[in-house]
């Protein structure tokens, strides 16, 4: 018979690289992938007298680690950060500031098409202060409404808000420098 | 005149708001009007408008980044210690 042992390790051969990459693309570092992927399969192997077969092995490991990247997400927007900052895109009037104002990507219709892109993006997604990558991942990459992070974070939707506001206001800027000067 | 103007007026920063909002929720019909005006003149904030939504839709699509077989072999046989040890517990 099938022991237990048996079958994890089974998972683990057939499914890790898999999670890996589905972990890599939500988190900042390949290392905290890794942890997730493993910390997954140790519930799985706690919890698999529980597993009732109504989904697929598959199905089931994909919506451990998802739970595990909210909850990382969590973890990751309660360390220390540095509060919003005040206004470094807008003067007092509410107007660019000359450095800051956007400018033309180039063909921006097939911008989407260019793995370059997407790398350059990804990289200015991972230097986002902590708590903007936080919500920005769970409204994106977890696909949250925005009622359900504000519930799981404890914050006001104003300040949530301003906290994606941010972040996109950041990642444009990163786009703009990073990729025309490429 | 002067009041008209005052209301079709938007700041920059303002404008900017109304992007990031306008892609989770419908404005309303002035907001609408005052975003359009604004982004029709403003050439910043028209490249802004088109960047958000690009961004948008960049960050919607499932960007998975490739795993590599080999450093994957290893945390397999990591893994596996790691639940070899859970099982002696």
């Amino acid at each position: 018979m099938e022991t237990a042992t048996d079958i994890i390790t089974e998972l683990v051969q057939e499914h890790t690289s898999e999670l890996v990459a589905f972990a890599a693309s939500g988190v900042k570092d390949r290392q905290e992938a890794d942890d997730l992927v493993q910390d997954t399969f140790i519930a799985a192997f706690k919890g698999l007298e529980n597993y009732k077969g109504d989904s697929s092995h598959r199905t089931w490991l994909f919506s451990i680690l998802r739970n595990k990247i909210t909850d990382h997400y969590r973890k990751f927007y309660r360390g220390k950060d540095q509060e919003i900052s005040g206004d470094d895109y807008f003067d007092k009037n509410g107007s660019w500031i000359t450095d800051k104002q956007p400018t033309s990507l180039g063909d921006e219709e097939h911008l989407l098409d260019n793995p370059e892109f997407n790398t350059t993006l990804l990289n200015c997604r991972e230097h986002l202060p902590q708590k903007q990558f936080a919500v920005l991942q769970m409204k994106y990459y977890d696909q949250l409404e925005a009622e359900t992070i504000c519930k799981e974070l404890q914050i006001s939707s104003t300040y949530y808000w301003q906290l994606i506001h941010r972040a996109k206001l950041q990642l444009r800027d990163c786009l703009q420098k990073n990729w025309l000067n490429e | 005149m002067n009041k008209l103007k005052n209301i079709l007026m938007l700041s920059c920063k303002r404008a900017a708001e109304l992007i990031e909002k306008k892609l989770e929720a419908p404005l309303s019909t002035t907001e609408s009007v005052q975003l359009s005006m604004h982004t029709k003149m403003c050439k910043a904030c028209g490249n802004y408008q088109s960047q958000q939504s690009l961004i948008d839709r960049a960050l919607r699509e499932d960007c998975k980044s490739s795993s590599n077989e080999a450093e994957c072999e290893d945390l397999k046989a990591s893994i596996l210690k790691q639940l070899k040890s859970e099982d002696e517990k």
